[in-house]
């Protein structure tokens, strides 16, 4: 028989650096989720992308055992790091100062393919541009479906 | 240490734009814990005004509110430690917390363990299968080196079956707090307990270490930990996915260890290496 669920935490943790301190030790003890035991097993499945803020949905059953799903980075941290660091522009409608082109955000639209709702890269690329876009970001070029 | 919280509260829509403006400040992790609603913590050694201070041009990229929280460091473990199971490791070594009875039957050797935030209570395929491992070695007398040491079980272990000088190391506050408790707890005598990585622990060499840790750590330490590995010494390292073993036996063989033996348990691997003479 399926375990009956508690509930989802979802978090957003730097690949092989979980470690107790919150928010992984709020969020999970107050679950009654053995912290450490989290911490090992997301820290050796995410040694290849040490450093990369992954997103992680755990899944907390009645009986406080746990089961979890690391997903790909989000768009937005990958369109931050694209954008080589440089922050959203303040007034992103007369000054905008961070740049991605059309290569980096369909890039980041195939890597994101598996958690995005959309079945083709080009409207997966739509919706990377429109979160660049939210964050205050210019998408350089001119779109591949308007060449 | 205490922390800081930092709850934004945003549009749903735009959260993950917002995180991933965030992503660019010194917050390490997030916590979404609804819709529109994302906590970020620092420890308080962050100054909290240069944070707002950057916080406030991302403001006028998406709107957000935002509450800032002093947090205490505490226990967060302790919901799950009141109510975690003894474990036995055969009839050889049993773990229980100060709260449980005394193993009945008794084990060979019965370790008290508080974890609080420290890894380590044998719950873990890793901790066990170290046990496990532990059992056919010889220990009397010989000096031992817990590089990770987590509660401090296995230094702690080390201990009862005779080890000599024995030191323990941990890169985490609260697991180097948690090995003085256990230690003390246990009444096995002096463990030396370093707080910091294998730079914080005094040069000496050692007949036996174990590593209980993660791929990346013992990649990175594994030619230190040899140069304090006296020749036929033997380690155990553990802590690492069957996926890794390709991987950690060529870096092991390239470092001059021989490989003993190997174990496995639901995917996670341990290995007795010894030094060449």
């Amino acid at each position: 028989m399926a375990k009956e669920v508690d509930g989802f935490i979802k978090l957003q943790v730097r690949g092989g650096t979980a470690n107790p301190a919150p928010p992984v030790g709020p969020a999970l003890g107050a679950k009654g989720v053995n912290i450490m035991e989290f911490c090992k097993r997301f820290n050796a499945k995410t040694q290849d992308q040490a450093g990369k803020l992954l997103p992680v949905v755990i899944t907390v059953f009645k009986d406080k055992s746990f089961d979890f799903i690391i997903k790909t980075p989000p768009a937005a941290v990958q369109l931050m790091e694209a954008a080589k660091g440089k922050k959203g522009s303040p007034e992103p409608n007369r000054q905008k100062v961070a740049k991605v082109t059309w290569d980096q955000v369909r890039a980041i639209a195939e890597n994101k393919m598996p958690d995005l709702n959309c079945f083709t890269v080009e409207s997966g690329m739509k919706m990377v541009a429109g979160t660049a876009r939210s964050m205050g970001f210019v998408v350089t070029g001119t779109p591949p479906w308007e060449q | 240490m205490g922390f800081i919280k930092y709850a934004f509260v945003c549009k749903p829509d735009q959260s993950e734009a917002l995180l991933g403006l965030l992503s660019d400040l010194p917050f390490d992790s997030f916590w979404e814990e609804a819709e529109g609603t994302i906590n970020a913590y620092l420890d308080e050694s962050f100054a909290e005004a240069e944070i707002t201070e950057k916080l406030n041009p991302l403001r006028e990229v998406i709107p957000f509110s935002l509450e800032i929280e002093k947090m205490e460091a505490t226990n967060w473990n302790a919901v799950w430690e009141s109510n975690f199971q003894p474990v036995q490791i055969g009839q050889f070594c049993g773990i229980r917390a100060s709260f449980h009875p005394s193993f009945d039957p008794p084990v060979t050797h019965e370790i008290l363990i508080d974890p609080k935030m420290a890894f380590g209570t044998g719950h873990h395929e890793t901790t066990s299968l170290v046990i496990s491992m532990m059992q056919d070695l010889n220990w009397k007398g010989k000096s031992v080196f817990d590089y990770g040491c987590g509660t401090g079980v296995l230094a702690i272990l080390a201990k009862m079956l005779g080890a000599g000088l024995t030191d323990a190391v941990d890169i985490e506050e609260p697991a180097y707090e948690n090995t003085l408790e256990n230690v003390e707890n246990n009444g096995v005598g002096e463990i030396r307990v370093y707080h910091g990585d294998i730079e914080a622990v005094p040069k000496r060499t050692y007949d036996l270490i174990l590593a209980n840790i993660n791929r990346n750590v013992i990649l990175a330490s594994l030619e230190e930990l040899a140069n304090r590995l006296n020749p036929g010494g033997v380690m155990i390292i553990s802590g690492f996915l069957k996926a890794d073993v390709v991987r950690m036996v060529k870096a092991v063989e390239e470092t001059g260890f021989k490989i003993r033996q190997t174990r496995e348990n639901n995917q996670w691997i341990s290995m007795e290496l010894e030094k060449h003479l």
